[in-house]
């Protein structure tokens, strides 16, 4: 039992997926009380029709740190032993990695049948689960530990290393690391304890359940979510620190602290760090000094560790000396050699970490005991600069701090106000830092101040990957640069992270990660949820804008109105091309619950009549469940053209009646004597006419 | 669109003086022209100078323009004299017909009564047209203003921003002078 101290620490900020214990109280696996768990009276949850998961049979011993196991039958062949692992929900997990392995033979891995998105009534919510093939001889460091399984130096190789080498060898051709390689998550497939595979990787982010020891240094650094990607270089290391603790049966350094381990391993490297003090065989030296090399590119690949399987001579080990001064640089009561402790030192430290830095003596001693003018002028750069930036973010104690950390170890993790994330690991720590405390201001920070293209300005050798990281830095600093709905946080969130599933208080619990399931799961949210709040919020906004391949700007733009009507116009679009695009069937709950708010939209119409002809036709097309049909009721150009037309003669029509009613009231007086005026001259004219008349008609009598 | 109209902001111009010496020159055609009538015919002159006596103290009194209260006169004065000149013209041309019509007040009452009720038409009309057109007026704000209701219940209070527009326009922009 070994090995639990070590996982104890690990995976302990997101609460396992059932009994959501707090944080570093939960049981490890292995030490789980063999009574049976109360009865859940629900029933077997069913996956593709085929695999029964059974939420009354737990089986404990195979829980991972962030996922638990239950017992699985398949309907198919009942003779197959299976379990499924039910994933934290809000925990980024790894579809790429269960893309590539699910329904596949891969040598040394756990085969994946399924995964599937469920309803799983312990939690109340849907999650993802993920079915394996049951391994019937447990954990081989259970069976170690317990001594049903002895074998020699001379076996470990055949039986333990080389399926294990063999699965990393599988997995690296998918191109995807497996990041979860430790002693607790190797199984025996069989019975009989003939069969060595890796288990799960795929719950949880890359390098999020992996204990300090097993991760390279500057990866052990970061918090759990921070770890990164990782390539097959992380996962060989990985290999090499579980290699040493399965040789052995124990952990050789477990009674050492997280942070003199990590300590010990920068002054004197990994390997003699780990295997220092322990009894392993000689012949299993040279492969464990090659995999837990801390220098990348002089680390064991695939093609050392086959070729030295297979009895080959590998070439010999070359050892990059570290870096470290002859004397001290003395800091608040400590010595360091190193400037990766003193930096390691100054990230924990940061409320008196500008003493040192913009101490003399530290300069000094970079330049005369690590001998590393570079670094010397880098910290006195990094001062000056920030001096002279002193009202901008980058003249912050912080950023100088976090700066100064960075010169002094380019390869360790950015690290500002505590947060540490390896550059390819930001997204998945920003989504564990957005889970799990519910504010991602300070990854947000590091983003805005720039501090990873600070990362890669230092790094002194060009890296695969890094012109695509930081590309996507860019990108997300743009993304981070709008407040509209669509953008901001949340689209980096999505974009970073694309197997996380929708955050939106609305469909939280659908775990909706793909967004064919949106539309669904907003029309399952219509019975539960308020009508009176909209399907749509800056969460949804940002997942649909990440993930849904269309260009969706036109609609993100009124979406962001000010104006209600333009905004409630912009979300029934939205919704309606998404329905249309994807051909989502009819949405009769969202169709109805986006029918009741159309009211403002409604009234952007001038027209009473049109709108009372619009407020009868919704009805009608909330029976058909159709949003671009709803859309086009009310937003159809025609009748837009018509309305406005409408709109603009009637505004004419008023304008001419108010100007000639001002006409007649405000004339006054001047209107008075007009019409005095027009009385004299209609009674001239009368006294004229009726002249004539009597002269005319006088005159024609007396002629005749 | 309707433009709202430009109402008059001065007064209007006053009519230019007559030309120097213009007066004196009318004077002199009237005196011809009076004498060439005498000429013609004597009795229709007197008769008509005094028969017309009303017309031309109201032509004097009216101080307007148009001297509307003169033709008001004028009109119903003439009628009134008319049957007299016919009497002069066809029965008995001479200066003692036109005497005795002159000097017979019943004669005279009729000339003069006509002339006065050309006054009174002249007193009388104005107040009955204007109340007339004042009506007329206020049926067609009354019309129009339904109209403005109907077209607010139909187009909502929007189309009142259109005349506020326009006022402010039309504030920022006075028409020129």
């Amino acid at each position: 039992m070994a090995e639990a101290p070590i996982e104890a620490e690990v995976g302990n900020d997101i609460p396992p997926p059932d009994v959501m214990a707090p944080p570093g109280l939960a049981p490890e696996p292995e030490m789980q009380p063999t009574a049976p768990p109360p009865r859940t009276g629900a029933g077997p949850v069913i996956v593709r029709d085929r695999y029964f998961i059974n939420p009354d049979a737990p089986l404990v011993q195979l829980d991972s740190p962030s996922a638990k196991a239950y017992s699985v039958e398949d309907r198919r062949d009942l003779s197959r032993k299976m379990f499924a692992l039910i994933c934290t929900p809000g925990l980024p997990t790894r579809v790429d990695l269960m893309s590539a392995i699910r329904g596949v033979e891969m040598e040394g891995l756990l085969p994946l049948a399924e995964w599937e998105i469920v309803d799983w009534p312990l939690l109340g919510q849907k999650t993802m689960i993920l079915i394996y093939e049951r391994p019937l001889g447990g954990r081989v460091m259970d069976a170690i530990e317990g001594g049903a399984y002895k074998l020699n130096e001379y076996e470990f190789p055949r039986r333990i290393m080389a399926p294990l080498v063999m699965a990393v060898k599988s997995i690296s051709t998918e191109d995807v690391p497996h990041r979860a390689i430790r002693p607790s998550n190797v199984f025996f497939m069989d019975e009989a304890m003939q069969t060595v595979v890796l288990g799960d990787g795929a719950t949880s982010p890359p390098g999020f359940d992996q204990p300090m020891l097993f991760e390279p240094i500057d990866r052990s650094m970061t918090g759990p979510g921070g770890r990164g990607k990782g390539s097959l270089a992380d996962d060989i290391y990985n290999l090499g620190a579980t290699l040493v603790v399965l040789m052995l049966g124990y952990n050789p350094v477990a009674r050492i602290s997280d942070e003199d381990l990590l300590t010990l391993k920068m002054e004197q490297g990994s390997y003699a760090a780990i295997c220092g003090s322990a009894r392993l065989p000689i012949a299993l030296l040279e492969p464990l000094r090659g995999m837990l090399n801390d220098t990348v590119g002089e680390r064991w690949g695939l093609e050392e560790l086959t070729g030295w399987l297979s009895g080959k001579k590998q070439p010999s080990l070359k050892q990059i000396p570290i870096v470290r001064s002859d004397f001290p640089f003395q800091f608040e009561g400590n010595n360091f050699y190193s400037p990766r402790t003193l930096s390691r030192y100054l990230s924990r430290h940061r409320e008196t970490a500008l003493q040192a830095i913009t101490n003399d003596a530290l300069i000094g001693w970079l330049r005369k005991g690590v001998g590393d003018a570079n670094r010397a002028d880098g910290i006195i750069a990094t001062v000056e600069t920030a001096a002279l930036q002193k009202n901008e973010p980058q003249g912050t104690d912080e950023f100088v701090i976090a700066k100064a950390c960075m010169v002094l170890d380019p390869q360790a993790p950015i690290r500002y106000k505590g947060f540490a994330f390896m550059p390819d690991g930001f997204p998945e720590a920003l989504a564990v830092e957005f889970l799990h405390r519910g504010d991602a201001t300070i990854p947000l920070e590091v983003l805005k101040i720039g501090l990873p293209p600070v990362w890669y300005s230092l790094q002194r050798a060009v890296f695969i990957g890094a012109s695509v990281q930081q590309s996507d830095y860019i990108k997300l600093t743009g993304y981070l640069s709008l407040n509209d709905p669509g953008f901001g946080f949340e689209r980096c969130l999505y974009e970073g992270n694309p197997t996380l599933a929708c955050q939106s208080e609305l469909i939280a619990k659908e775990y909706v990660y793909e967004i064919d399931d949106l539309l669904p799961a907003l029309d399952a949210a219509s019975n539960r949820v308020d009508n009176k709040t909209k399907p749509m919020d800056r969460h949804l906004a940002a997942f649909i804008a990440a993930r849904f391949e269309e260009d969706i700007h036109p609609h993100l733009k009124a979406l962001a109105a000010p104006v209600e009507e333009t905004a409630t116009i912009g979300m029934l679009s939205l919704l309606a091309f998404l329905q249309w695009k994807l051909r989502v069937s009819a949405l009769f709950g969202l169709s109805s619950w986006v029918g009741g708010l159309l009211g403002p939209a409604i009234n952007t119409y001038h027209s009473r009549s049109t709108r009372h002809e619009i407020e009868k036709e919704i009805p009608r097309l909330v029976r058909k469940g159709s949003l671009p049909e709803l859309f086009d009721l009310i937003d159809n150009a025609e009748k837009r053209r018509s309305d406005a037309a409408g709109f603009e003669a009637a505004a004419s029509e008023f304008a001419t009646a108010e100007y000639e009613i001002r006409d007649i009231e405000g004339a006054g007086s001047e209107r008075q004597s007009k019409a005095e005026i027009t009385g004299k001259q209609t009674a001239a004219v009368v006294s004229v006419v009726l002249s004539m008349i009597i002269a005319s008609v006088l005159f024609i009598v007396e002629l005749f | 669109m309707a433009m709202p109209p430009n109402f008059p902001t001065a007064s209007e111009p006053p009519p230019p003086p007559p030309p120097p010496g213009q007066g004196l020159r009318a004077l002199i055609w009237g005196i011809l022209l009076v004498g060439a009538f005498m000429l013609i015919s004597l009795p229709t002159v007197i008769l008509v100078f005094f028969g017309l006596l009303p017309t031309i103290v109201a032509w004097i009194v009216d101080r307007s323009d148009k001297k509307y209260a003169m033709f008001c006169v004028f009109g119903m004065n003439f009628s009134g004299l008319f049957p007299f000149l016919m009497d002069i013209w066809f029965k008995e041309h001479s200066t003692d017909a036109a005497m005795r019509i002159l000097t017979d007040v019943f004669d005279l009452m009729v000339i003069y009564t006509a002339a006065g009720f050309g006054w009174m038409l002249y007193i009388a009309l104005p107040p009955v047209i204007t109340t007339f057109l004042t009506v007329m007026s206020e049926r067609r704000v009354t019309v129009l203003k339904e109209n403005q209701k109907t077209i607010i219940e139909e187009w909502g209070e929007g189309v009142i921003n259109v005349v506020e527009t326009l006022d402010k326009d039309s504030m920022n922009n006075p028409p020129r002078i």
